[in-house]
């Protein structure tokens, strides 16, 4: 990482906001460049700033985090969006990783875990508990619309996820599949993009109504 | 009689009901006049539900001299015809107002209802404990009676076997001594037999035998060939004294036994113990009182039968004049009583009520669809009602404290990293950030139990499988997930979920704090009724297959009445150095079951 990582936070508690904003500020990897109080504000402001990372609440007044992930990233498909969540909910966390983001956390994280969390989605490693797993292989399983075969998992990727699924963590996939721990991130961000593509064909097959 | 000039239906009417009453004043008289004049039994009155109902005598054959002493002298009454429906029949019977004589014991049956005859059951005879202090002043008594015959009881003396009889009482405060009476009840009415031998009374010793303070055994005395013999510590009482008797031969343990034989229905005869012979007691002393007996008790002079609701049918209601040990004597009444059947046994009217019963049903069963339908319409509402208020607390918890909870967490955590390390401040500050988080833990375990967007069994799979495997990656220990991806959509209510969950984090916590695990493997399974969670370790097991790791504390117990109470059952096999498998059955509900 030669360049300073770009940083924007989207979170309306305003005491959140700074602390987020300190902790963040405090490592000389990082430099943030904006804040945001709500999703509106952000989806107006935050194409023309494209910060590498978005560090976002899903809970918001208004749009929440994940409408403002499934409306920008699109938009700004190098940017990487980490969600920020007070509990583990595996539900609404899946949602905003099928609408685009790549990284999540609990809020009751601390500023170590917080810092390492966004070094790594910038360099292209992302998060994935069993949970998420679990959830992203019945998304896949359910039946399959107009998907081109290039977003299909791969069968290394449907391997990597069902061991996913399974609790093995990233050092014992990579050990069982004689991988490296770079190739198995590669992977997941892999999976992550294809989860988004499938979601919105998903969503898209919803409308037209097939 | 009158002569109406133009008979009219409504006159016809009032005519009828005068010659009916008329009637009835008439028979009445009769019976008076009729009224043999050393009768001591009749019907004195019949009541049907609360109705007084006439009744009237229709062959006395004691109207005339009495043939032979040992025949009995029997008077028909006509017999009375009630509707089933009126309730309670009840007859009384008895010597009349200005008898001469008095029935010593009456005994009765309604045939065709009762199984034999019956002894008055308001008739009885008592032994009583009577306490005196020292002032021989009367400080209590404890009374035991006897009713109806007894079990050994033939109907005379030689052939009846005795029964043993025991009984406690306490000696009440102040009481100094105790004398016993054996009497004929404190009712002058009570009539009856009874024989008594063997009495003893012990004290009853804590952690020793009972110790004999009087002991009784009728054989000592004077006379004592005789019914007015005397015995030696008993003196009798009472209005009746011949009715106080020294009994000779069997059915007497020894030669001879005490009794009463009584049949003055105006008096009272007893047996108590002399002045002299009392004993002494003090008080909180627990007594045995122990004898042997026969007996035959019933009532004389009046008397009364009370019948439920009696089904259709004919009866015969009989009374009869017994004498003191039970045996026929004297009178006898006999009153045919009819119960017709109701209207509705009708064979016409019961087709015809079928009918309309069939044509209302239909009705009926309309209605009542229609309500169960509102009903269950109602009962929906509730349901989604309570739903999203679920849904709104939990939404509210979820937002607003969990802000909150992260704001201090956070924030506690930045000004400790500006506190200098190591210090008080420092320690402090990062104690009050722990407290916070694991605060913002449990309240996700709640918040996740409570939202009712998680009730369903998928959603309790992903959330246990994230559960385990950050719990278990922390502690070190590999965590293999065998949760099938397509559950069916099994609701999973709260209470049903947060019950699971518990039983799932201690059953995991119970491995990371005793068995020395390298590897756990969490199963979940489904059948119709029920869901089956599987926690297996190989870590080194338990000695005994029922706890976990011997001499540290686990959850098991806490576990298991968790899931009893849910109604389901927990299944727990540990071998040493085999690991330890924990099986936690719940039975669950199809979301196409009726609402409970």
């Amino acid at each position: 990482m030669s360049q300073t990582v770009r940083l924007s936070i989207l979170e309306d508690d305003s005491a959140l906001r700074r602390a987020l904003s300190e902790w963040i500020a405090s490592d000389p990897r990082f430099r943030v460049v904006s804040e945001h109080a709500n999703a509106e504000d952000a989806i107006s402001s935050l194409p023309s700033i494209r910060p590498d990372v978005v560090v976002s609440d899903i809970n918001l007044p208004g749009q929440s985090g994940i409408d403002c992930v499934r409306h920008l990233k699109p938009l700004m498909p190098g940017t990487q969006f980490m969600m920020l969540t007070v509990y583990d909910d595996s539900e609404r966390i899946f949602q905003a990783l099928a609408a685009g983001a790549t990284g999540y956390l609990v809020k009751r994280a601390s500023r170590q875990e917080l810092l390492t969390a966004i070094a790594d989605i910038h360099r292209g490693e992302s998060p994935m508990s069993s949970g998420i797993a679990r959830k992203i292989v019945q998304s896949f399983q359910r039946v399959e619309p107009i998907v081109s075969p290039t977003n299909k998992l791969t069968p290394r990727e449907r391997q990597v996820l069902e061991l996913l699924a399974r609790g093995f963590l990233y050092k014992e996939i990579a050990a069982q599949l004689q991988l490296s721990i770079p190739t198995v991130n590669c992977y997941i961000r892999s999976i992550y993009e294809k989860l988004q593509v499938h979601s919105r064909s998903q969503a898209v097959a919803k409308l037209l109504g097939v | 009689m009158i002569n109406w000039p133009v008979p009219s239906p409504l006159r016809r009417q009032i005519t009828h009901a005068f010659a009916g009453f008329l009637g009835v004043f008439l028979t009445a008289l009769a019976a008076a006049a009729e009224r043999s004049p050393h009768a001591c039994l009749e019907m004195l009155a019949l009541r049907h539900g609360n109705r007084d109902l006439p009744f009237r005598l229709e062959d006395d054959d004691d109207l005339g001299p009495r043939a032979s002493s040992d025949q009995l002298h029997v008077r028909r009454y006509a017999a009375v015809s009630l509707p089933n429906h009126a309730g309670r029949l009840t007859l009384l019977f008895g010597a009349p107002p200005g008898a001469t004589r008095f029935a010593p014991r009456l005994r009765y049956q309604l045939v065709g209802y009762d199984s034999g005859w019956r002894n008055h059951e308001r008739g009885f005879m008592h032994l009583v404990l009577k306490f005196r202090d020292e002032n021989r002043v009367p400080v209590s008594r404890a009374e035991f009676r006897i009713r109806g015959d007894s079990v050994g009881w033939t109907g005379t003396w030689a052939t009846s076997a005795l029964s043993s009889r025991l009984e406690e009482a306490v000696v009440p405060p102040r009481a100094a001594s105790l004398s016993i009476w054996i009497d004929s009840g404190g009712n002058d009415e009570n009539t009856g037999v009874w024989l008594v031998d063997d009495l003893a009374i012990r004290e009853i010793v804590p952690g020793a035998a009972p110790r004999l303070i009087f002991s009784e055994d009728f054989e000592d005395g004077r006379g004592l060939a005789q019914p007015e013999g005397d015995f030696a510590r008993w003196v009798r009482d009472g209005g009746a004294l011949d009715g106080a008797v020294v009994h000779a031969g069997p059915p007497a343990t020894g030669r001879h036994a005490l009794a009463l034989v009584e049949s003055n229905p105006t008096d009272y005869a007893a047996w108590r113990l002399k002045d002299m012979h009392v004993i002494p007691v003090s008080p909180g002393q627990r007594l045995r009182v122990e004898w042997r007996e026969t007996y035959s008790v019933g009532r004389g002079r009046a008397g009364e039968a009370s019948y439920p609701s009696l089904p259709a049918g004919q009866y015969q209601f009989r009374v009869q004049e017994v004498d003191a040990l039970g045996s026929p004597a004297g009178e006898e009444l006999v009153l045919p009583v009819f119960i017709t059947p109701p209207f509705h046994h009708n064979v016409w009217f019961q087709a015809a009520a079928v009918t309309s019963l069939l044509l209302v049903g239909l009705g009926v069963e309309r209605s009542i669809a229609r309500a169960r339908m509102r009903r269950q319409l109602v009962e929906l509402e509730r349901r989604q009602v309570v739903q999203q208020e679920r849904a709104r607390i939990a939404r509210d918890i979820h937002d607003d404290l969990g802000t909150v909870l992260s704001r201090i967490s956070m924030t506690s955590e930045t000004a400790s990293l500006e506190a200098e390390p190591g210090s008080g401040l420092h320690r402090r500050l990062t104690e009050i950030c722990e407290a916070s988080r694991q605060l913002t833990l449990t309240m996700e375990e709640i918040v996740w139990a409570q939202d009712p967007r998680h009730d369903s069994l998928d959603d309790t799979a992903s959330y246990f499988s994230s559960f385990a495997s950050d719990l278990l990656s922390v502690a070190g220990i590999a965590c293999r997930l065998d949760l099938p991806v397509d559950l069916p959509a099994i609701p999973l209510d709260a209470e049903r979920r947060h019950d699971l969950f518990r039983a799932f984090k201690e059953a995991l916590n119970n491995v990371i704090k005793h068995s020395g695990a390298t590897e756990v493997r969490i199963a979940m399974h489904w059948r119709d009724d029920a869901i089956a969670l599987c926690v297996e370790d190989n870590g080194r097991g338990a000695v005994t297959g029922t706890g976990a790791t011997p001499g540290k504390g686990n959850g098991l117990p806490n576990m298991r009445t968790r899931i009893e109470r849910a109604g389901g059952r927990v299944e727990f096999e540990s071998r040493p150095g085999e690991g330890t498998r924990v099986l936690i059955v719940l039975p669950v509900r199809r979301r196409s079951d009726p609402a409970s």
